[in-house]
């Protein structure tokens, strides 16, 4: 045994873990190296320091508190019981309707588009012009010399 | 492995249905060694006062996810130190923000020792070594309180933990590591 291989086994020895032969080749191993005799000592000296901690307190009993906050707790989880029975019930109804929505939006979308290349030739069969949206007010608001638009035409 | 005799386990199962009047058979049996056990573990009485009321009300709705493969007590310790981490994270936080020193809380009824000038340095060489505990990892913490004061075995604190065996001996062996590199002035100066 060398220092290394004996360090974890200091640990286990202080829990009174090690089998018979372990404990002799460590307790070998102790005798003969000073440095993990020391090692030893100080960890037996923190575990008696661990073992001899005081408990500062007298007992006084927290039932009375814990039977006050059950009666809170319980209550708040009843209230939120309902609440996710309420989700629960929901959820899949919220479900359902988002994807009929989703469905709907496809399916116009689609349609929209595979009906363009069928307009166009419509419109070329017709001799029709594409209508252009107004690209300035102007064309359609008169104005006054001033360049100030006309007040008597009511704009909605 | 569980401890408990039958008429417990009947107990547990019982609370695990919700039995309001069985609960408080447990804590009645449960509560004076949770209290002395915090008490060790927090140094203060109010801490473990608070922990131990905030422990049980988290085992009573937490009861029905015990599986019987640790005794109770153990695993109620298991909870009590998560729920004394976060109250001493929270608490942390609060005093940071306040930019209040933590003085810490002096002891309700201090222990019976011979004269105050013996009682004075135990008590603090108890606030070092909970300081001590206090700087290592919530893990290597967890396994310490478990083993050392609690005195739970390795397969059970594995199994509260969640982990191999292989895993507790190597975290008691590192946590040991660091409580001496921390507790060797204290051992030098008291000459412990």
């Amino acid at each position: 045994m060398n220092c290394k291989t004996c360090q974890p086994l200091l640990s286990r020895s202080l829990d009174g873990l090690l089998v018979e032969a372990e404990q002799s080749d460590l307790e070998n191993h102790l005798e003969a190296c000073p440095a993990c005799r020391k090692e030893w000592e100080t960890q037996k000296k923190i575990q008696h320091l661990l073992h001899s901690l005081r408990d500062p307190m007298t007992a006084r009993s927290v039932l009375p508190a814990v039977r006050l906050r059950l009666g809170d707790e319980e209550a708040r989880r009843l209230w939120y019981d309902d609440l996710e029975r309420l989700a629960r019930r929901f959820v899949p109804v919220a479900a359902v309707l988002f994807l009929a929505l989703s469905a709907f939006a496809l399916f116009s979308t689609w349609n929209r588009l595979s009906r363009a290349p069928e307009i166009e030739w419509l419109v070329a069969q017709n001799g029709l012009e594409a209508v252009e949206p107004y690209s300035d007010l102007s064309e359609i608001v008169p104005e006054e010399p001033d360049g100030v638009p006309d007040s008597s035409i009511p704009i909605h | 492995m569980l401890e408990a005799g039958p008429d417990e386990h009947t107990l547990i199962e019982r609370v695990q249905h919700g039995d309001a009047e069985a609960f408080e058979i447990l804590v009645q049996t449960y509560e004076p060694r949770l209290l002395a056990f915090l008490a060790k573990t927090t140094g203060s009485p109010d801490m473990a006062e608070e922990v131990a009321q905030e422990t049980l009300v988290k085992l009573f709705f937490k009861a029905h996810t015990f599986r019987f493969r640790c005794s109770l007590f153990t695993w109620i310790c298991e909870i009590a130190l998560h729920t004394f981490f976060d109250l001493r994270k929270q608490r942390r936080r609060w005093l940071k923000k306040h930019q209040v020193a933590d003085l810490g809380e002096p002891c309700r009824a201090p222990d019976h020792s011979p004269g105050p000038a013996e009682k004075a340095e135990r008590f603090e060489v108890d606030e070092i070594v909970r300081s001590a505990i206090a700087q290592l990892s919530p893990d290597h913490q967890m396994v310490i309180l478990l083993r050392e004061i609690q005195g739970a075995s390795y397969d059970e604190i594995a199994t509260v933990m969640n982990c191999s065996v292989g895993t507790i001996e190597s975290r008691l062996f590192r946590a040991r590591q660091k409580l001496r590199t921390i507790l060797t002035p204290l051992l030098e100066s008291h000459e412990l």
